[in-house]
């Protein structure tokens, strides 16, 4: 039985890939990280109970040793949000209270996660949760080991070394050093995109800054959107710069003129580069971003673990659904030893 | 003035399809095509990866500055680029997959029908059925609706297109409810309605009132450029099936189960066999390859991927590769009849 880790019903991809998986012939069951919080009824007995687990009105036992491979697509919670009583007047510290408890419920629903994951520890996973959350930094030092050309960085909390940095570069951009966010204020969704900085923004600032990451904004041709797929790599060429809206970074979307995104063939060294560092993280699968400079150089920027390979397959027409469930099958008929499909 | 030794690549996105009179280029990403004269579809296929002053050469320098232009208008079209690295850009592989052994369904009924509802969706989630559309040429009463949706609630299927009879029970206060309701529902329409009338729910889900009357199957059929659809996926399907009957199931209002309920074949009753043995038959499968590079006239036209099929209504009925026959385009004069 191969187990589908997932969210919420209506993912595309992954019923795509669960498709594929019948075809082959292989049951398989899907959980979603909302079945855990939400709208179902559930019990595990420690240690070594099964899970039991009520899902549209069947119940279903998750034995680990049933499992021989697991897909980690995605996991997310939608916690019950169980209003809770709190005898407390002052609207502002209810508020923070309110605050101190979700983050606890994140965490208790975080450590349970956990649990059910390391339950199936024995099974082949395709991408193991532990290595889901990278740290950008150590990934530029390792694909600079790797051989790869990565964008001059700095962070600093010093305004004068940051306008230093401009004058050597001339333009600048600047990002999270961690994940970027959503922070949703009143009716509207911030997002924590890429940005350029200009020299009227650094002039505003303070002396001393909050940690910050900079980098030399490069001067791009198109895009490279790579997916590496347990050895194989996919990628995709994102034509950002015929458009100013996006110019700085493709995920600013035109939806009216979609920026061209066309197949793309990595030159070999730049492959066996990508090989390396995957290697050396520990990587299955993983999604990366590189730029092609105008003056012809590859530029790394950066991988996430788990990706969206959807965006990648369906304008290239390249059936990584399909691919997808082929190593999956591979790796339930022989755990993780590395055999070709 | 262009650099004559530069390379222009169309974005992989960007198919020309030759015709007999014209071309198009077919733009599967921004899912619209332009027309193109046959002239520059022999630039853009025979010359591909040759430089500005290669492609002249070629023409023995008679035709510069058409080839000038040209590639100005590729390039203010967005369909191509000025390339460096030809070799990185390969060609889009259209090779068309689907798991699915079934991906799409008609169910008719009219008010003789006896289905049983609960059967047929079970056998076609089994095939692993994505699309359903259920034609209701008599009046149908909302609980009727109701109930055939309630039994397609957890199956696999992605969208359901109702077609219904305009009655009383049909009015929007009723109809907007049951899109809501069931995610999977993508449109209704309601046939022989008072007024033509269109609206689109925030899910994007659509309500459509039309006056014409849908009375039976033989007003589908169909080719005109409101069905044409340019996107990967129809366009890599067409490549080497048939559009409309590739991967289809049909169960007419007498329960006989075929590829389409305009055509004449049966492959069993469904109140005695099953989806699953009609689809064991050798011959089921027969018109799902028959794609448009082998029906006459169609061959020569340059919609061939992006038109819609039919094996029902064609031109010659003896001949099973002629070409459809609601079809009013005539790709050796590139002009549409007027009907
Ligand atoms: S000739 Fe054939 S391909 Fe062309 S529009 Fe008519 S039916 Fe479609």
């Amino acid at each position: 039985m191969i187990l589908v880790l997932s969210q919420s019903s209506h993912e595309l991809t992954t019923e795509e890939v669960m498709d594929w998986l019948e075809d082959l012939g292989l049951p398989c069951l899907r959980l979603n990280g909302e079945d855990l919080d939400a709208d179902s009824s559930w019990s595990a007995r420690v240690p070594g109970g099964d899970f039991e687990i009520t899902l549209d009105g069947r119940t279903l036992k998750l034995a680990a040793g049933d499992i021989q491979a697991v897909w980690f697509r995605r996991w997310a919670h939608g916690r019950r949000d169980q209003p809770v009583e709190l005898i407390l007047d002052d609207s502002r510290e209810r508020q923070e209270a309110q605050r101190e408890i979700s983050s606890h419920l994140d965490q208790e629903m975080a450590r349970l996660s956990g649990y059910l994951f390391s339950q199936l520890h024995d099974a082949a996973w395709l991408s193991r949760p532990s290595i889901t959350r990278l740290n950008k930094l150590e990934v530029l030092e390792e694909a600079a080991r790797a051989g790869l050309e990565v964008p001059a960085t700095l962070i600093t909390t010093r305004k004068k070394h940051l306008e230093e940095f401009m004058r050597t570069h001339g333009g600048i951009i600047t990002k999270s050093i961690g994940e970027s966010r959503a922070l949703h204020l009143g009716d509207y969704f911030h997002t924590m995109l890429t940005a350029e900085i200009g020299t009227d923004l650094i002039a505003q600032l303070p002396e001393d800054l909050f940690p910050s990451l900079f980098q030399e904004k490069l001067d791009k041709r198109y895009e490279i959107r790579a997916f590496y797929l347990a050895g194989e790599l996919y990628s995709m060429a994102i034509f950002s710069q015929i458009d100013d809206q996006t110019r700085v970074d493709f995920r600013h979307y035109n939806n009216v003129k979609p920026n061209r995104v066309v197949p793309f063939k990595l030159p070999a060294d730049i492959a066996d580069r990508i090989s390396r560092l995957m290697g050396a993280l520990e990587l299955e699968t993983g999604s990366l971003d590189l730029v092609k400079t105008t003056d012809g150089r590859y530029v790394f920027l950066e991988v996430n673990p788990v990706g969206q390979f959807g965006m990648v397959s369906k304008p290239c027409n390249y059936h990584l659904e399909q691919r997808v469930a082929e190593i999956l099958a591979r790796k339930a008929r022989h755990g993780n030893s590395p055999q070709p499909v | 003035m262009q650099d004559k030794s530069r390379i222009f690549m169309l974005f992989a996105c960007c198919i020309p399809v030759l015709g007999a009179r014209r071309s198009t280029i077919c733009d599967l990403q921004r899912q619209t095509f332009r027309f193109i004269p046959n002239g520059l579809h022999e630039i853009l296929t025979e010359h591909r990866g040759k430089t500005v002053a290669g492609i002249e050469a070629a023409y023995g320098h008679e035709y510069d500055a058409e080839i000038a232009e040209y590639f100005e208008f590729l390039i203010a079209h967005e369909l191509g680029f000025w390339c460096d690295d030809p070799d990185c850009f390969p060609e889009i592989d259209l090779t068309w997959k689907a798991p699915e052994r079934i991906t799409n369904a008609i169910l008719d009924v009219d008010a003789e029908s006896r289905h049983d509802f609960d059967k047929i969706l079970r056998e076609l989630d089994d095939l692993g059925c994505k699309a359903l559309q259920i034609r209701f040429y008599d009046a149908v009463g909302l609980a009727e609706l109701e109930r055939v949706l309630e039994l397609a609630r957890y199956g696999r299927l992605r969208s359901i297109d109702l077609l219904v009879r305009y009655s009383e029970e049909m009015a929007e206060v009723d109809l907007e409810p049951l899109l809501r309701k069931h995610g999977r529902l993508s449109s209704i329409v309601v046939h022989s309605a008072p007024e033509d009338r269109l609206k689109r729910l925030p899910s994007g889900a659509l309500l459509s009132y039309r006056t014409k009357s849908v009375d039976s199957p033989h007003c589908c059929g169909e080719v005109h450029p409101r069905y044409f659809v340019t996107n990967i996926g129809c366009f890599s399907e067409a490549q080497k099936h048939n559009t409309c009957l590739n991967k289809k199931i049909s169960v007419d209002t007498r329960g006989e189960i075929k590829n389409c309920p305009s055509l004449a074949r049966s492959f069993g009753n469904i109140r005695t066999t099953s989806l699953h043995n009609a689809l064991a038959h050798r011959d089921f499968r027969e018109l799902w390859s028959i794609n448009k590079d082998r029906i006459d006239v169609c061959r020569d036209c340059e919609f061939r991927y992006v038109c819609t099929d039919c094996r029902a209504y064609i031109a010659e009925p003896q001949n099973l590769y002629s070409k459809p026959s609601k079809c009013t385009y005539d790709p050796y004069t590139a002009a549409w009849r007027s009907a």
